[in-house]
């Protein structure tokens, strides 16, 4: 008996075979925790299921339990997260609260002390900075005269402290600037513990920017030490609010956190800065599972949504990402993948300039919407050229669930871009989607060079509907629009490890420098993976150098042989310790199709009346040609001549042209 | 946090808007889900999205009549005994009915950081023929002074389990025929008014349109198409405003309340706000 489910729940109870496993280890459960909504996807060997549950960011350990249950009602046809739970090996969490945080400017007031060469101007370069300095910190920065040793620095130090703590701080960073940068604040750190025990109910926590991050760039290694500690009161709240209450259901394992690296980890090993924009990478890693899976070198990723296209990129394996990822727009010493926003998508809003269509940036927004919503929006968008295109049909759009009124969409095209331009409201709508087309083309082309062996995978509610233009566009010749598209972030972050990084500067540029660092790496791995419930043995270790000189920063492989150590740069070690845990994984082939797929309707465009495939209604293994339009309940697609479709029995859809 | 009338007085348009039935036709097909707190929560949201009103309501008479038709145990509870004051003192009391509003008005809470939140009731004496009615269909009432009394008290307890739910204000609805009786009843309704004074929410009225407030005192405010002395004057923007009319500006010191016409056209709809930034 199927159990009635809200409308914030999604209707149709998405069930995928993935592979069947041999052992049944145990549950997989991924939370995706957005901004309006959490996604939570079970994963159980071949089968997943999938459900939403709306954001409470009051408390969003709140959603999480919530969100649980529902997907529990979903499993057994009742309430019953004790049973989830104790059939669960691993919950992994993404959460934006971090990135909501630093928005909306909501945590801790806090307080600087610089020492060293390092003085707040330098912290102050660009507008973003002064900006986010000014509302972070405010006027609550004290500078330590490096001159000072001894007792003077003590009455300096205790004196700056006492005068953030007045000025309102509750939370302090340090930051030393210079080549004494580690010892300057480990000295301060020891006379600040003696003057100010922390066991007292006075005490502010203290962070040291050289405990967050190994990074000789001392601005931006104080500006990682300040969001880190904005951010570190809300994050440790809630996250042990939210492991406590898993903790009463007896889970295997400790609640994994999802961080914007790739890996997971404990709530206890996390850095909350880590935790920032965790959701995009969500989506990366889940294309990266893609790409390994079919042999794809070079997957490009889009996510079409309403207001923005989401851009991203796997290469060889690899997420592309910023070495020094920004926050805010202000550079970080930790990485963050590198996924730009094009300010197109399908509530873009068109209008006819001069003779020319321009596409967005603004978009109608949620609410009214497109025109053809019928909320009261009277402006033109992507939307409403689709529907009057005929690609989309009001009976089957969103299930039927959402009216849309072509009338209305005729309307506004009308108003907006026919009539300025002398043209029809039919092929205004062409027009539209030529220049719609172009921009998000032109988008994809600025963030990477196509190559021949790029394929484009489309996500977003948006982002098949044309897309075969849009790879026309480019020179693409595949595209691959997978099965989970829809809940691709919290299926993502299920291919993650648990990992921990370490590094630390060479003492010296030589194989001595080089074994003593590595030595004193392993043992903090040693430690941390402890932490994780595992020995350094069940982990694979991957080394590697950073090297820092006047041509730049790269990166050498540690592998067989000797490495080569440059004599003449600032050189550390890098070493990462991976614990490999369950995760899903993807099945299903393509170039095995073995038969015709099966329309059963027709669908009237302005290209023509086209047969309709319903992807629901084709047997695994299926295909056809275009022209036509491929369509289920999340997504609609027009197959354009000389493409064709394949559906695999994973239920990923790949488009190839011929 | 701050009080409602605080809220409306700090900038903006001072626009209280009233969609329920509006936005109930436009984004649920006439029935929101009220029983279902997140659907409910999803349709405030898109509602409150498109039409932007200053403060957020949760309607609460709407709530507890979803509940009653899933509920005929309630109904028949609240028909067990025939005195005035009994079906609204059932009701009240129903725990289920009391935690499914606490835990909307705390996710309104925590959606809508920037709008005020009201919980909006029938007035005692309203509510009391309104209870009545719902469990004896077609039966009328003798609403008198003890009933009106008793209604207060319940009310004023039924008020304390939002204690903590962060709520900026309570509107009692009055009906033309409790109105008209405000004279008598208003002075009865000191409990519930206790209450709110303690919590600190703004406590006031929502007359008919037209209805007359002459001897409407002791309130925080006080939403009627002319404004009375002593309490924050809510005007009343007409019907006739929908189709092209005039609203009256914004009273000093005051806010503006217009109820959507449920059948209104979307898009002028959007119009005729914009008309009034």
């Amino acid at each position: 008996m199927k159990s009635k489910q809200s409308a914030a729940a999604i209707k149709i109870s998405q069930v995928h075979d993935v592979e069947p496993a041999a052992a049944k280890a145990g549950k997989l459960i991924n939370i995706d925790n957005g901004g309006t909504l959490t996604d939570i996807c079970v994963i159980d060997g071949g089968r997943v299921w999938r459900t939403k549950t709306v954001t409470t960011p009051h408390d969003l350990s709140k959603c999480l339990l919530d969100g649980l249950v529902k997907a529990s009602r979903t499993i057994y046809g009742r309430d019953d997260l004790l049973s989830l739970l104790l059939s669960t090996e691993y919950i992994r969490y993404s959460t934006t609260q971090g990135t909501n945080a630093l928005v909306e400017r909501k945590g801790p007031r806090l307080g600087l002390i610089l020492g060293g060469t390092l003085k707040a101007a330098e912290l102050q370069g660009t507008a973003q900075q002064t900006d986010l300095l000014a509302s972070l910190v405010g006027v609550r920065i004290e500078t330590l005269d490096p001159s000072l040793a001894g007792d003077a620095l003590e009455t300096a130090a205790v004196r700056a402290v006492n005068g953030l703590s007045s000025a309102g701080a509750n939370r302090i960073v340090v930051a030393f600037g210079g080549s004494a940068r580690s010892s300057g604040e480990a000295d301060l750190k020891k006379l600040l513990l003696r003057k100010f025990p922390p066991h007292l109910l006075g005490a502010i926590p203290i962070l040291y920017s050289h405990e967050v991050v190994d990074d000789a760039e001392d601005a931006r290694r104080a500006w990682t030490a300040m969001f880190n500690a904005f951010l570190h009161p809300a994050m440790e709240r809630f996250l042990y609010n939210a492991e406590h209450k898993l903790r009463q259901y007896r889970t295997r394992n400790p609640l994994l956190i999802f961080r914007n690296d790739g890996h997971s980890a404990r709530v206890s090993r996390t850095i909350a800065l880590k935790t920032y924009s965790s959701g995009p990478r969500g989506g990366a890693e889940g294309s990266k599972a893609l790409a390994s899976h079919y042999g794809f070198r070079r997957l490009l990723s889009m996510d079409v949504g309403g207001t923005t296209t989401d851009i991203s990129l796997v290469e060889d394996g690899v997420v592309r990402a910023h070495r020094r990822g920004q926050v805010e727009g202000v550079e970080t010493s930790f990485p963050l993948c590198d996924v730009v926003s094009a300010g197109v998508g399908g509530s873009s809003i068109i209008r006819a300039e001069g003779r020319a269509i321009r596409v967005g940036p603004e978009s109608v927004g949620g609410a009214p919407g497109p025109a053809c919503f019928g909320l009261g929006g009277k402006e033109a968008t992507m939307t409403d050229a689709f529907l009057l295109g005929g690609l989309l049909d009001p009976a089957s759009y969103f299930g039927g669930e959402l009216r849309i009124d072509v009338e209305r969409a005729r309307a506004a095209i009308g108003e907006k871009v026919a009539l300025p331009l002398g043209l029809t409201p039919e092929k205004a709508a062409q027009a539209m989607e030529e220049a719609w087309v172009g921009k998000i083309a032109a988008s994809l082309r600025d963030y990477a060079p196509i190559t021949p062996d790029t394929v484009l995978a489309a996500f977003g509610g948006a982002g098949p509907f044309v897309v075969c233009k849009v790879a026309e566009a480019l020179g693409i010749r595949r595209i691959i629009i997978p099965g989970l598209a829809a809940v691709f972030s919290a299926f993502g972050i299920g291919f993650s490890d648990v990992a921990h990084s370490f590094e630390m500067p060479l003492a010296s540029n030589d194989a001595a420098g080089l074994q003593a660092a590595s030595e004193l790496l392993l043992l903090q791995a040693r430690r941390a993976m402890f932490g994780e419930g595992a020995e350094l043995e069940q982990c694979r270790i991957e080394q590697s150098l950073r090297v820092i000189d006047p041509a730049g920063e790269r990166s050498i492989a540690l592998g067989e042989g000797e490495p080569v150590i440059p004599a003449q740069a600032r050189v550390s070690l890098v070493l990462q310790a991976v614990k490999p845990i369950s995760h899903a994984k993807l099945a299903g082939e393509f170039g095995k199709a073995t038969c015709g797929a099966v329309s059963t309707a027709k669908r009237r465009t302005l290209s023509g009346e086209l047969p309709l495939y319903r992807v629901e209604e084709q047997p695994a293994g299926s295909t056809a040609a275009g022209p036509a339009v491929l369509e289920e309940a999340f997504f609609t697609c027009r197959i354009e001549p000389g493409w064709r479709f394949e559906i695999n029995q994973a239920g990923d859809i790949l488009l190839s042209r011929s | 946090m701050a009080a409602l009338i605080e809220r409306l007085a700090d900038g903006g348009r001072g626009l209280w808007l009233d969609y329920g039935a509006y936005a109930s036709r436009l984004l649920a097909g006439g029935h929101v889900p009220w029983t279902d707190a997140d659907a409910a929560i999803g349709w405030l949201r898109k509602a409150q999205g498109l039409l932007g009103s200053d403060v957020v309501t949760l309607p609460v008479r709407e709530v507890a009549a979803a509940w009653l038709q899933m509920r005929p145990e309630l109904s028949g509870a609240m028909a067990a005994r025939p005195r005035a004051a009994h079906a609204l003192k059932t009701l009240l009391a129903d725990e289920v009915l009391r935690a499914q509003l606490a835990s909307l008005a705390t996710a309104l809470r925590s959606s809508f950081g920037a709008q005020a939140l009201v919980l909006a009731l029938p007035s005692p004496c309203h509510w009391v023929a309104l209870a009545h009615g719902q469990a004896h269909p077609g039966a009328s009432v003798e609403v008198d002074a003890d009933a009106v009394d008793d209604a207060a008290v319940h009310i004023a307890d039924f008020l304390r389990r939002f204690a903590d739910c962060g709520l900026d204000g309570v509107l009692l609805e009055e009906s033309r025929e409790s109105a008209s009786a405000l004279a008598e009843s208003l002075p009865l309704y000191q409990p519930l008014l206790n209450v709110a004074a303690h919590y600190r929410w703004d406590a006031g009225l929502l007359m008919p349109a037209d209805a007359s407030v002459a001897g409407v005192e002791g309130l925080d405010f006080l939403v009627a198409s002319e404004p009375a002395a002593g309490s924050v004057p809510g005007l009343r923007i007409p019907d006739s405003f929908w189709q092209g009319g005039q609203a009256p500006p914004r009273p000093d010191g005051g806010f503006r309340y217009a109820e959507i016409p449920g059948k209104a056209h979307p898009e002028s709809v959007l119009e005729r706000l914009a008309s009034l930034r």
